[in-house]
This record gives C-alpha cells, structure tokens and sequence, in this order.
C-alpha cells in the first residue's frame, strides 16, 4: 500500500492511493469559543443544498453540544472504541490510523450508522459533562462544561468516503480540493457512508444514491465563502486555502490561524485523514477531553488564544471572521483594523480592531429626562 | 537414423492418438454445463413460478464470496444457485432460484440493503483460459454484459415507488421546493417537473438507480473491469422475481439476438461463458460484497439439437485438423516405404 505523508500525525502512513494534492485547498476555521448553537448554519445548508425528498434526515452541517452530543448517534465514540488506544509522542501519533486499522478487504476501519441514528440530530443538546454540586463556581477549565462542535465535511486530503468507494465515484477536485460524489456513478453502495469517519456522505432514501458537503462550490468558484460561513450568528467561521506546513502562506487567514500561530487543530487527527476544517478549542473545557479530540496541539491553542488581546495579528483574523462573504485571500492588520483582500488585492473587508466606545450623557438637558434603562 | 524410420508410423498414430485423446480431454472440458432449452412456443419471460420450469433441467452453480478486490464478503450466506434456461428461437430466458430466508425488498432507509442477483456474460466468443481473465466484471477491453436483477425495483413495479412515507409511516413534512399536490406527496408524480427534480440529484443527472418511475427490474449493464460496471443507454430487458417461503425465484429475459453492440447475441454459431451473482440484502450485501459462481459455459438448444460451435482440436475446426492429420500420416507412410524401397534397391 502507497505510504503518504500526513502532517497532522507527525508520519508517513499508509493510504490505498498516491499522494495527490490540488492546486489549492478547501478550509475553514470554525471558533469553537464563539459558537451559541442557533443552528443557523445548519438550516442555511439544509435550505440550500438539502430541502429535497430524501434528505430530510440529512444535515451536511451539523452543531452538537459535547460531550454527549452526535450526529448520527455515537459517531466519534464508536469508531475511537473500535480504533482502541491512541497514543501521541513528541506530537508523532504512534496508534494506528483508520486506514492502518482496516480490516483484511476494507479500505478503512468504520461502520454504519443505524437508521435510528439519524434520528436524533439535537440529541444530548445543551446537557452538561456532570452534575453540579453545591456551592460550585467557575473555574477555568470549568469543573462541569460543555461546547459546541460544529461539523461539516473536512475535504480531506485522504478521504476515507474516496479510499472506500469501490466505483471511484468519489473524486477530489483538483482546482479546490473540494472532495465530491459524482452523482451519475454512485450506485449507493454506501462504502463511502460507512467509512468516513465524521459520517457526512450520506445516503437519499429516494434517490438511493449518496450525497455529501459539496462545500457549497458554486459559491466557492465566484470567490465567495460557504453558506454555513457567511450565515454565522456567532461569526466563528471563515473559509480559505490551507496548506502543508512546508507551503504555509502566512498572510492567509486560515494558513495564519492554522500553521502560523496553531490555534487552530485538525479535529481526530488520529483517524488519518488529514482534514481541512480546522477548530480554536474551548478554552474552558478540561484538556484530557481536548486532547483526545484535537490532539497535542491543545495546550498551546488554549494558551496563545488566552492571550488574543495582546496579539492584534491574530485578533485581527478572529475579528475578519464573519465581516465579508467573500473569499478573503490575504489579510493585513495596521493601525488598529484588520483589512482582509481577495484574489485580486482589492480590499473586502476593513474591521476596526476595538470597537469605538461612545459615551452618552446619562441627563438629557434639552428635554430634562434621564437617559438610562430603570424603569 | 533408419531404425527412427522404421518407427514414423507408430509414432504418427501415437501423436495422432495423443491428440485425439487431448482433444477428447478438452472436449470434455468444454462439455455445456447448462443448456438454454429450446421450447416452441410462448415462453415464461416475466413468471419464475411458471409450471413450464418444471421439466427444464437445472445447472447447480456453487457461489461463493468474492475475495478480489475490497470491499471483500467475508463469509457466505448463499452457498448455491439453481439455474435453468429457455429458448425458443426468438427469445432467451433465464431462472434463478437460491434460498434466502429473509425478503429484502428495500434499500430506502439508510441501513437497508436489498436483495439482488445478476447473470454475467462474455460479450465476445473467448477460449476457456481467456474467460477465466476477465471472470470479475470483465478487463479491458473484454467487455461483459451483465443483467443485474434488484428487489426494490421489483417491488417498486410492484407496489408502486417505495416512498419514505412509506418507510416511515408517521413521517410528516409539508413543503419540498417545486413540489405539487398535497402532503404528504408522492414520488414521482408530485415531483416531476424540472426544477423539483433539481432536488433529487442523482434523478435529474439520470442516474438510473435514482429514477423512481421503474419500468423493469433488470438493469441491462456493461463492464470492463472492477469499478466500471455502467448502465447502458439501451435498456431491453424483462424479469420479475418472487420471494416465497425462503426462496427467491427470479427470470432474466431479453430477445436471442439485439441490436446493442454491447449485449451478448445468442447467436447460434458459438458457446456462451455465463456466470452468476446473487446479494443478500440482510447482510448488507451490496456491490462488491456478495457471492459469485464461477464461469459456466452455456450452449443453446434449436429445434435441430445443441447448436454450438465447431469442436476445435489444438486450436483448429476438428474437420481441418483430421483433414491435417491424414495428409501427415499418408506422407509419413509414403516417406516409410520410399525409404524402405530405397534401401531395398
Ligand atoms: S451559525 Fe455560527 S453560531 Fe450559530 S450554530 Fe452555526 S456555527 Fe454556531
Ligand atoms: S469528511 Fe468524510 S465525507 Fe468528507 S472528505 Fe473526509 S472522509 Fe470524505
């Protein structure tokens, strides 16, 4: 079996094809800190890309509540059960990958969801890690937390949902590395649903064939970010070309984010697939959860994101987040604003990097009233 | 060197012999393991409980998993096939029965998997050893044809499309883009139009799995190889299949002879390599993971008796071959008593 270089564990690992990078690289940043779970993500996908009969238990993006949380049901914590231990040293994963871990005959460990495991899509929403006892306070990490994870497909660099597909239906565009069933070539064997291990190729129940994130590409080809992106309530999202580390350009956002001040984590590394949707953990969850879920990096995401205040380069991105729904290509932070730029270095986005504070009189002399907001 | 003379004779009858004998072996090799039967008259094209089955005599084909290529079936849960086929001159026939004991009509839910069968033919006329190649969906450039029979198809033709109101009985939703009629609405009157289509993808691509107005249940297919099983643009076959009391009984049927290029033409000038495939939906059999036979040949039956090709001899119609044959014993023997005369004189 081929062996391909996988950044995010440190190693070569083994992959059922050659390494084959685009020219460029679909991702995002997802702020995991910002989130409120309004769900606005997910209806603006499920409007655009999954209103059809036989989507209906379809969510190309999803937002749980971790820990118990997931969709489809049990999706991580089986397949980390199935995987076994999962060991790191000097940020080298020494476990094995879903690849490496694949039966005899199968291209990648992983299993079927269930038809009922789809039917839960805001199961364990809102709930917390514990019980809360008395006389309890905050401390950081919180004693008893939760979070959101917000999921979409990761266009990985080794897809599992394409290693699996006996049919070759499945193909990773070369312009964008967007990876894509091909519609008139699925025959709905479901390989693919049963090897991705984030579970976003899904079957139709109508069209028996299956679907999955398409990145929203049409928007993606006229420069623009995805719907889940540019919806953001929490503004936690942006979109932009990721790179291996040794090709980083580190004027761009997420390049920035991810391999300039690494605030930004793979999520389950360990599963080998390289992923290109990248998280800013939740600095108030206790690490041993992190870890697990984002790997070594954690300590130093938590820390440098901490410290945000005294760092404008990187409040700057965070604050670019949710201020255009362009494709912002490059970006620059000066005299107090974050500019963000497109393709052709026009300038799209201009955030100031504090807001202006405006300080209104609380006595009104020419009507005589009090301003405030008693009653 | 003349007492090798004096033995040319034997050793031509001996060759002779030789290859009449390895010619007898191949024969035997070759001897039809099914033959299509021929029956005058109408023939069972869409009834695999049909009492005409009764008298055609069945071929046991033994399948088992396929190991060839991942995703792999790990273990059986069809050990064997029974086959039977008929002719009448016009059109072709097929029946498979297998034990299966649980119905597995659907694949409409996401972990639903439906029962299917195939029968798999070599589009060209190829030898023994060039067949055993191309056995897993063909190579390249050796195309097969293969008739792939699906349960949801036939019970969709049967009970009309299964719905996910269907498969959900309390489902409830009142607006699809494009959609008309009233909810809970149904596929594919309510959806016909151009622009609700555009919501089921793998429909308006033309996708034929995804098509919920079914008109037979046999896909018509063409391979040349793992991963390259397509659809033809020319659909012409019939079927039906019955699951009854732990069996499925299923027919495959299409005209002798079409005007496709890529289907088999049972023409009556050659043998056929047949081989057989079926998929236990409950098992979640699907694709790559299911249970296959290995080649058979098949010949066809006229009215006139097993029609077939011309037995061949190291490669050559038999009738060249013992024309060849008599011609070198007849030199040889004239080389024996010219030599002979010879050394006489
Ligand atoms: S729209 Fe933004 S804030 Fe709301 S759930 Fe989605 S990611 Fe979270
Ligand atoms: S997340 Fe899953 S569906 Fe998406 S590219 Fe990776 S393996 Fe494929």
């Amino acid at each position: 079996m081929p062996k391909v270089y996988n950044w995010q564990i440190g190693r070569e690992m083994n992959y059922p094809y050659e390494a084959a990078y685009p020219e460029k690289q679909f991702g995002a940043v997802f702020d995991i800190n910002k989130c409120i779970a309004c769900q606005t993500c997910t209806l603006a996908c499920k409007n655009a890309w999954t209103s059809g009969r036989g989507q209906e238990h379809m969510f190309w993006n999803n937002v749980e509540t971790k820990p118990y949380g997931s969709y489809p049901l049990g999706w991580d914590v089986r397949l980390l059960e199935q995987l076994g231990g999962q060991s790191w040293s000097n940020g080298v994963y020494t476990g094995k990958t879903i690849f490496e871990a694949a039966p005899p005959g199968r291209a990648a460990l992983g299993f079927l969801p269930e038809d009922e495991d789809w039917a839960h899509p805001n199961h364990g929403e809102d709930e917390v890690a514990g019980t809360i006892d008395r006389g309890a306070y905050f401390t950081l990490p919180h004693p008893v937390w939760m979070f959101y994870l917000q999921r979409i497909c990761n266009h990985c660099s080794y897809p599992a949902c394409l290693a699996s597909c006996p049919r070759k239906a499945i193909y990773k565009r070369e312009e964008d590395g967007i990876v894509l069933i091909d519609e008139t070539r699925c025959r709905g064997y479901r390989e693919c649903a049963r090897a991705c291990p984030f579970k976003k190729a899904l079957y139709n129940t109508v069209t028996r064939v299956s679907e999955k994130c398409i990145a929203c590409y049409p928007l993606v080809e006229q420069g623009r970010q995805t719907y889940c992106t540019l919806s953001c309530i929490g503004r936690i999202r942006i979109n932009g070309w990721v790179h291996f580390p040794d090709k980083a350009v580190l004027d761009s956002p997420v390049d920035f984010l991810v391999h300039g001040r690494k605030v930004a984590l793979p999520l389950y590394p360990q599963f080998g697939l390289n992923v290109n949707i990248y998280y800013i953990p939740p600095i108030h969850v206790p690490q041993e959860f992190l870890l697990q879920m984002f790997g070594p990096g954690v300590p130093n995401a938590v820390d440098t994101y901490k410290r945000v205040k005294d760092d404008p380069e990187l409040l700057g991105v965070l604050l670019l987040m949710g201020a255009t729904d362009k494709w912002i290509e490059k970006f620059r932070v000066k005299e107090g604003f974050a500019y963000g730029y497109d393709a052709k270095g026009d300038e799209i986005a201009k955030v100031p990097l504090k807001e202006p504070i405006y300080i209104r009189p609380d006595f009104n002399a020419a009507t005589g009233a009090f301003l405030h907001n008693t009653p | 060197m003349t007492r090798f003379f004096k033995h040319i004779p034997l050793l031509a009858i001996l060759a002779l012999a030789f290859a009449l004998s390895s010619n007898g072996l191949a024969l035997a090799q070759a001897q039809p393991q099914l033959i299509s039967v021929y029956n005058d008259g109408e023939l069972p094209l869409t009834d695999p409980k049909s009492p005409a089955w009764d008298s055609v005599p069945v071929y046991a084909a033994s399948v088992t998993p396929q190991s060839a290529i991942a995703p792999t079936l790990f273990a059986a849960t069809v050990s064997s096939v029974e086959v039977q086929s008929l002719n009448n001159g016009e059109d072709i026939v097929f029946r498979l029965v297998w034990e299966d004991a649980s119905q597995d009509s659907h694949a409409t839910k996401p972990d639903e998997f439906r029962d299917a069968a195939a029968l798999q033919f070599s589009v060209d006329d190829l030898d023994a050893e060039q067949t055993q190649k191309i056995l897993c969906m063909g190579a390249a450039g050796q195309l097969v044809n293969l008739w792939h029979w699906k349960a949801d198809w036939q019970w969709d033709i049967d009970n009309g499309f299964r719905d996910v109101v269907d498969a959900y009985p309390n489902f409830w939703l009142d607006h699809y883009p494009f959609v008309v009629g009233e909810p809970p609405f149904r596929l594919p009157t309510d959806f016909n139009s151009e622009e609700a289509r555009a919501y089921l993808v793998g429909w308006s691509v033309g996708n034929p799995l995804s098509n919920p107005a079914r008109v037979t249940p046999v896909e018509d297919l063409s391979s040349m190889g793992f991963g390259t099983v397509t659809s033809q643009a020319d659909q012409g076959l019939l079927g039906r299949g019955v699951w009854e009391d732990g069996k499925w009984y299923v027919v495959f049927s299409r005209p002798l002879v079409s005007a496709d290029e890529n289907d088999v033409q049972f023409t009556l000038d050659r043998a056929f390599s047949i081989a057989f495939a079926v998929w236990d939906g409950s098992d979640q059999q699907v694709g790559a993971r299911k249970q296959l036979s290995t080649w058979t040949t098949m010949l066809l039956e006229t009215e006139k008796g097993i029609a077939g090709p011309t037995p061949k001899v190291l490669g050559m119609p038999i009738g060249t071959f013992i024309t060849i044959a008599v011609v070198i014993v007849l030199v040889v023997v004239g080389a024996f008593f010219f030599m002979r005369r010879r050394k006489i004189a």
